[in-house]
């Protein structure tokens, strides 16, 4: 999937020159580019993913880097690569976004990825099952909407989806398998 | 309250257009504007504040006195938020992906039809079409209403208005007619029980030769070849409303057939029998043969068949024994008509017998060799004739049982109709009377494509037409910058003589695939700004290498489908 940075797990060569990204931004905000120019599309793409509009997703984006940079010197390695922090921050603003009503809540998908559900669910690709696909996407709990989002659509690894929420590896799976089985019962609820 | 948007595959954004959008300098610039600590104000949550005005206001800020502590400073805020939501269902069922107006607050309007009830309906379109829905064939209740919406696509402009992909093989359809249907209740699409699927008899605009029938698939917007019959093509309109009636009489008249060849075959046996030993001089019975003197000058006809010539008396004559018991003073041989005859005699009495010629020695030999061949040619046609006749009373026996089994069914099916109830005997008159008028439709359009359906969707009658070269990037240039402070967003060519729309910016083509035949054609930009701009060409010449090429420009508001068809000289009332 396009919209997952290969390099979000690092080695550890990388890990530690990210490390000192860190340490120098920390000292001096200007030192932060480096690590803008690494995670500037991720996030964008995790933002824009959600909404419908690219200038707001710009602007979000932003927001996020500068809540990143204001807050740096908070930030503290504890195996946790600095994406996911990144996308806490991210996740938390796009939900402000939400709330302020500046943007819509947007779930977007590809026709890939509805065929995957369809032979899932086993049913057929058609245009009644893309409705009742839809009508259960909208119906499912935030939560579970974006589990299912981060595993289906943007096919994220369980130990970064894990990192993004704050859960152990194992439970995102769980609630993974959870949320995909409540959409499972809304789409075919009569 | 939020609601949340589902969108189906919205186009990609590529890593470069992100990349244009990366400025860690007006990042800096906010970071550095603003005091620290953060200020309670949340000015930079607002959206806005990354905008023009808010980056243009970032020096302002900076000089705010502003007090207190952010209260978003611990990053892990906001974990448990859970948007309030509705269901909010805002595309009606007739919206799909692939099908997108082009041009804002400008559509095709649908003819729509509330119907009750699932026992059955006849639709007749204001073009003649006509839809069948059978009863039952629909997933909703008895006595439940619900609406049909159907649109007809008789010219280009209406395919182009509506917002229907027309590319499929790499090439530009020419459309021979066009249908979409649509049904929905209460905002949810119907769906069509596949065991009893509609029937529908589009009206086409032109002859069908060379065109073949589609289905739109609404998911991934291509087209896919569908099962449909043509009238202009063969007996189509000869539906037939007995079909159990159809078949018998089918089967007989078959069956008439097949009896007159077999008494053909049985001429033909009887006009070519075996050959017979007499015809031959063969001998049958080597004990009625005897050898008499004849004079072969009074007999020439003997003379010819040579000297080893003998006579056999022919049989049934009970004269014959007796005849040899005594002696005879004179014998003498005689012919009538080809018949021969010997006359035994004494001064008393004298007997007659008939006699034939036959072969001995070498040419009987010969005789015998000629008569095998001859008679095994013929044993070899009868052969042949009697299997043939073997098959065909084969074939006349199994019409006859299917036959039977016809009537059977059809005296089952009057025993049926005998016991139904008034009610029953209602309807069925009613769905009979519904399939009549269908049927009379198709046999009233001059021609159409007649199809069943247990999907709704978009149906068409089509042939790809293949692109035009591309014009060079000089003209392409040219075409870009056609519309002074407009950026162009799309391009259609309008190929009037081909009768066939060219897309370019919108599908697999870009802009710089931009080219026409040397045609009467009509180009037709969109721009960025929603606007309209268009050309119409006489030909080739009135673009390519024209530096000073100039469109018209057309607000959106302006533009509806009566001026795209008098550019495109159609002339669809569109109500």
């Amino acid at each position: 999937m396009s919209s997952v940075n290969p390099t979000y797990h690092h080695t550890p060569d990388r890990l530690k020159t990210e490390l000192e990204w860190i340490e120098r931004a920390k000292g001096d905000p200007r030192h932060f580019a480096p690590l803008y120019e690494k995670y500037h599309e991720q996030i964008f793409r995790y933002i824009y993913q959600r909404m419908d509009d690219p200038e707001l997703a710009d602007d979000v984006t932003s927001q996020v880097f500068f809540k990143a940079i204001k807050n740096i010197q908070r930030f503290e390695f504890r195996g946790v690569p600095f994406g996911s922090w990144l996308y806490r921050i991210a996740k938390s603003e796009l939900n402000q976004a939400f709330r302020d009503r500046k943007a819509k809540r947007t779930i977007n998908i590809d026709m890939q990825h509805v065929a995957v559900f369809m032979e899932v669910f086993e049913q057929e690709e058609n245009q009644i099952n893309l409705k009742k696909l839809k009508t259960a996407l909208v119906a499912l709990g935030e939560e579970d909407v974006q589990l299912i989002e981060m595993r289906f659509f943007e096919d994220r690894p369980y130990k970064e989806i894990a990192e993004i929420i704050g859960i152990t590896e194992n439970n995102a799976k769980v609630k993974t398998f959870r949320a995909l089985e409540k959409l499972k019962k809304i789409f075919f609820k009569k | 309250m939020e609601n949340r948007k589902i969108v189906i595959n919205r186009a990609k954004v590529s890593s470069a257009e992100i990349e244009k959008r990366r400025n860690f300098n007006r990042v800096l610039e906010a970071v550095n504007a603003a005091p620290s600590p953060i200020p309670t104000t949340d000015f930079w949550k607002s959206i806005g504040f990354w905008g023009q005005t808010g980056l243009a206001s970032i020096a302002a800020i900076a000089l705010l006195k502003l007090n207190g502590v952010n209260e978003n400073q611990n990053l892990a805020y906001d974990e448990n938020i859970t948007l309030s939501k509705s269901i909010s269902i805002e595309e009606l069922p007739q919206d799909t992906p692939c099908i997108q107006p082009k041009i804002s607050g400008v559509d095709l309007p649908f003819e729509t039809f509330n119907l009750i009830g699932n026992n059955g309906h006849q639709i007749t379109l204001s073009d003649g079409s006509s839809i069948l829905i059978p009863a039952g064939a629909l997933e909703i209740g008895q006595e439940d209403n619900f609406t049909l919406r159907a649109r007809t696509f008789p010219d280009k402009s209406s395919a182009f208005i509506a917002g229907i992909p027309m590319d499929h093989d790499g090439g530009a359809f020419e459309s021979g007619g066009m249908i979409e249907l649509r049904a929905e209740r209460n905002g949810e699409i119907i769906a069509i029980r596949s065991e009893n699927p509609i029937q529908v008899a589009l009206s086409l605009t032109k002859p069908s030769d060379g065109f073949q029938f589609y289905q739109l698939n609404d998911l991934s917007g291509e087209w896919q070849s569908y099962p449909a019959t043509f009238t202009d093509r063969s007996n189509d309109k000869n539906i037939s409303e007995n079909a159990n009636n159809e078949a018998a009489q089918k089967l007989l008249s078959t069956n008439k057939q097949i009896q007159s060849e077999i008494q053909s075959i049985q001429q033909e046996i009887s006009q070519n029998p075996l050959p017979k030993k007499e015809a031959y001089q063969l001998p049958i019975d080597k004990d009625r043969i005897f050898k008499i003197e004849y004079d072969a000058y009074e007999f020439p006809e003997l003379a010819a068949l040579g000297k080893n010539v003998e006579f056999e008396a022919l049989p049934n004559q009970p004269q014959y024994n007796a005849m040899f018991e005594q002696s005879w003073s004179y014998f003498d041989l005689k012919e009538q008509g080809g018949s021969f005859s010997v006359v035994f005699g004494d001064n008393q009495k004298k007997m007659t017998l008939k006699v034939r010629p036959v072969l001995k020695g070498e040419a009987l030999v010969a005789a015998l060799s000629a008569y095998t061949t001859a008679k095994q040619e013929v044993e070899q046609k009868h052969r042949r004739w009697q299997e043939k006749q073997k098959e065909l009373e084969l074939a006349h026996a199994a019409n006859e049982e299917r036959i039977a089994t016809l009537k059977a069914t059809q005296k089952n099916h009057n025993i049926m109709l005998d016991i139904r109830t008034d009610a029953q005997k209602e309807q069925d008159a009613y769905l009979q009377n519904l399939k009549l008028q269908h049927s009379k439709s198709i046999i009233n359009q001059q021609r159409s494509a007649n199809f069943q359906t247990s999907n709704w969707g978009v149906f068409n009658v089509d042939r790809p037409i293949a692109y035009p070269t591309p014009f060079d990037a000089q003209t392409i240039y040219a075409l870009k910058h056609a519309v002074p402070g407009e950026k162009i967003k799309e391009v259609y060519v309008f190929d009037l003589e081909k009768d066939v729309r060219y897309a370019f910016g919108s599908g697999s083509r870009g802009i710089a695939d931009v080219g026409v035949f040397n045609n009467e054609s009509v180009l037709l930009v969109l721009l960025e700004s929603g606007d309209i701009a268009y050309k119409q060409l006489s030909g080739i010449k009135d673009i390519s290498n024209n530096p000073s090429l100039q469109l018209t420009p057309v607000k959106a508001h302006a533009f509806d489908i009566q001026l795209l068809q008098s550019l495109l000289h159609e002339g669809r009332v569109v109500a």
